[in-house]
């Protein structure tokens, strides 16, 4: 219950932007109805309302602000990804007796995982090292090779440029997967891509 | 609360100005806690203007206030999933942006400097002159610019965000009757410095 003159007037300004509610709009209101000093109050708050939103949003990084952070999102990524295990891959066998048996196996389960990964993986998410996980792709995706004296701020603008995000890689053999808009037309787009040749080395549609 | 955007969907890669509810700001941030970067960047385009202009008020620096936005928004990514809808999504983002400008005045030390206003609700400043420089926007900003963050970020949340009480208590974390008090005294310091800026003015004649 809205009584006390002091706690009316601090609520005026929430009655001015019409967010009170209940209670306090039907207090406020009752008082407004035999209080000129009240009335006088609440349009003087009105006119000040006004003169604040005509102050505009004034100047923000608008653009390049949002660049920044979708640049920063897919460093995160891709950060994120060069320490991620996949959930599918095999469970870690315990310490093997031959050494020479375990550098045959690992050879031959990075050339199987070089060859895999990508198919294998297609919908499943990944488990990230520090326990956070990567939800499954939604649109669809290019595999690509970034030449090896590429540097990371030529990818990075590149990945800008054609709105593209890394969302898996690099791969055993150096291959990324990057997510594509969805309204992207495929064949430009790895035109596009492969003819910068200072950047990409390889492009392969889904 | 009306927000215009440009919006971009999966499905509807157009450029349309439409207000924002906070039904759709509801959706874009499951579509983002779902890692959908178009439904990010439209949430970026929708806040970016207002969270920029809370926190320049809050830190009166327009480049460390859009560094922290830039960091808001990396957390707005990364914790998406986090948002119950508990609050509106301009509550949750607002309030997150509150507590980096609070890390950034505790790590440099800063203190909120003293108005040379009076701070009593006695005090009843001339409001015709009061009305007459309320007209004039440099008027405006130089008074808003004289208060306290405590009372320039409750009045601007109020009167810029048309924003609750509650909503404003949840932002700056502190009971909804404190927040009634910095707007009411906020206001009360606006119409005193801008008494006195028509006062001056008339002075000079």
């Amino acid at each position: 219950m809205v009584s006390a003159m002091g706690e009316l007037n601090e609520l005026l300004p929430f009655h001015v932007n019409g967010t009170l509610d209940g209670d306090e709009r039907a207090a406020v209101e009752r008082a407004l109805g035999r209080d000129a000093a009240l009335r006088a109050d609440v349009a003087g708050l009105a006119r000040l309302r006004d003169a604040m939103q005509a102050q505009g949003m004034g100047q923000s990084p608008g653009a390049f602000g949002k660049a920044r952070v979708m640049r920063d999102i897919a460093r995160m990524e891709a950060a994120a990804l060069v320490t991620a295990t996949p959930v599918t891959a095999a469970p870690r066998r315990s310490a093997a007796p031959f050494t020479s048996m375990l550098a045959a196996a690992t050879i031959a389960g990075l050339f199987a995982f070089g060859i895999g990964w990508f198919s294998a993986s297609e919908d499943a998410p990944f488990t990230l090292a520090s326990g956070g996980t990567v939800a499954p792709v939604q649109g669809p995706v290019l595999t690509v090779a970034f030449r090896p004296d590429a540097t990371e701020a030529q990818i990075a603008a590149l990945l800008r440029d054609n709105r593209l995000g890394i969302v898996e890689g690099p791969t055993a053999i150096g291959l990324y997967r990057v997510e594509v808009q969805a309204s992207a037309n495929l064949a430009e787009l790895a035109a596009r891509l492969r003819a910068a040749d200072s950047v990409i080395e390889s492009v392969g549609l889904p | 609360m009306t927000l215009v955007v440009n919006s971009i969907t999966a499905d509807r890669p157009v450029n349309v100005r439409h207000p924002m509810s906070e039904a759709d700001l509801g959706h874009l941030m499951r579509r983002t806690a779902q890692r959908d970067k178009a439904a990010f960047a439209a949430l970026y385009d929708a806040l970016e203007g207002p969270l920029h202009r809370f926190l320049r008020s809050r830190l009166n620096d327009p480049f460390e206030a859009a560094d922290i936005a830039h960091e808001v928004f990396l957390e707005l990514w990364s914790n998406a999933s986090r948002f119950e809808g508990r609050s509106s999504v301009k509550t949750w983002v607002f309030g997150i942006a509150y507590r980096k400008a609070m890390d950034v005045y505790r790590r440099s030390g800063r203190v909120s400097y003293s108005d040379d206003l009076p701070d009593s609700e006695d005090d009843s400043p001339d409001s015709e002159a009061c009305m007459i420089a309320v007209e004039q926007g440099e008027h405006v900003r130089a008074c808003l610019e004289r208060l306290k963050p405590d009372h320039r970020v409750a009045i601007e949340l109020a009167f810029f965000d048309d924003l609750s009480y509650r909503e404003i208590s949840q932002i700056a974390e502190v009971p909804e009757g404190t927040v009634k008090t910095r707007v009411y005294h906020a206001k009360q310091l606006l119409m005193h410095c801008l008494a006195g800026r028509v006062g001056k003015a008339k002075d000079n004649l």
